[in-house]
């Protein structure tokens, strides 16, 4: 689990940085994803992710699609859920 | 950042579909998932399989945001026919052009103070006090509380409606009493204390948005 944490913060860090990130849409915009609503910056998530350690992390087989994994960081003001479809990452929801 | 453009194709999860799927780029009108309006003509990503939007690439953000800004949500309440009588000798002390258009001025102004200064205990302690005052004149005069109501109707942009809701979770009272609670400061601020801060600010306020 640890592992699968440092790689997925690595990995999602650098999806930021280089701005090859997109938000999961089921037919609308979700409110509660403020970074695809433009309510917090992408360096603003980086910095929050940044300071994320592995046990605010937790990770799950998608619903529908087992072999994606879900990756849910919770910091105590922060919720932030995304997967990767390579080499893209995906945000679902970055809400406080 | 990488840029897509309108013909493009990738790949995503559907949700409709649950599966991996290809899609193509293509303008969208999409409504916000909170029934709050929609952005228009924003590049995203649709199912090649059942024509859902199922991706919002990074570059559609600026965009969405300024069609979220452009929402405008209602605040309304039925409040006592002297809360109007107040909120709105306070407008005519500040401009001589008063309007309903100020009302929302003024309420939104104070929203944004009250939050600010994180004022949830001072607004409880107003509204007891407007209470008993109320209380009080009534006893005093030999009056009856009137029942004459009369709606507040305003429609607030985002930002607005988040100090709204912020002090409604922080104080725990009723849309009604905050509006009367606020009415009341207003009153006390402009009308009765005449803070020369305030009704400077305020008139600034409604010359720019006259």
């Amino acid at each position: 689990m640890e592992k699968g944490f440092k790689k997925a913060k690595r990995d999602v860090i650098a999806a930021l940085e280089t701005g090859d990130y997109q938000h999961a849409s089921r037919g609308s915009i979700d409110v509660k994803n403020l970074l695809a609503t433009g309510e917090v910056s992408a360096q603003e998530v980086i910095d929050i992710i940044k300071k994320c350690g592995g046990t605010q992390h937790s990770c799950s087989p998608h619903h529908s699609i087992s072999s994606i994994e879900v990756h849910v960081l919770k910091t105590g003001t922060w919720y932030i859920k995304f997967y990767f479809i390579d080499p893209s990452a995906w945000f679902i929801s970055v809400h406080r | 950042m990488k840029l897509l453009f309108e013909g493009d194709h990738g790949k995503a999860l559907c949700e409709q579909c649950q599966q991996i799927v290809t899609t193509t780029y293509l303008r969208r009108n999409v409504p916000f998932s909170d029934g709050h309006g929609e952005a228009k003509d924003v590049l995203v990503g649709v199912c090649d399989v059942c024509d859902t939007v199922v991706a919002i690439p990074a570059q559609s953000t600026p965009a969405i945001k300024e069609a979220r800004k452009q929402q405008l949500t209602p605040i309304e309440a039925r409040l006592p026919a002297f809360c109007f009588d107040l909120l709105d000798a306070a407008m005519h002390v500040v401009t001589k052009e008063a309007s309903a258009q100020t009302r929302k001025l003024f309420i939104s102004y104070y929203l944004r103070e009250l939050v600010e200064t994180q004022a949830a205990d001072r607004l409880q302690k107003t509204h007891s006090e407007f209470s008993q005052w109320f209380s009080n004149q009534m006893t005093c005069r030999h009056l009856t509380p009137s029942r004459s109501m009369k709606r507040l109707s305003m429609k607030v942009n985002p930002y607005v409606a988040d100090d709204f809701i912020v002090l409604l979770e922080a104080t725990h009272m009723t849309r009604t009493d905050l509006l009367k609670s606020v009415i009341w400061h207003i009153q006390e601020d402009v009308i009765e204390h005449r803070n020369p801060v305030v009704i400077s600010d305020l008139q600034r306020l409604t010359r720019v948005a006259m």
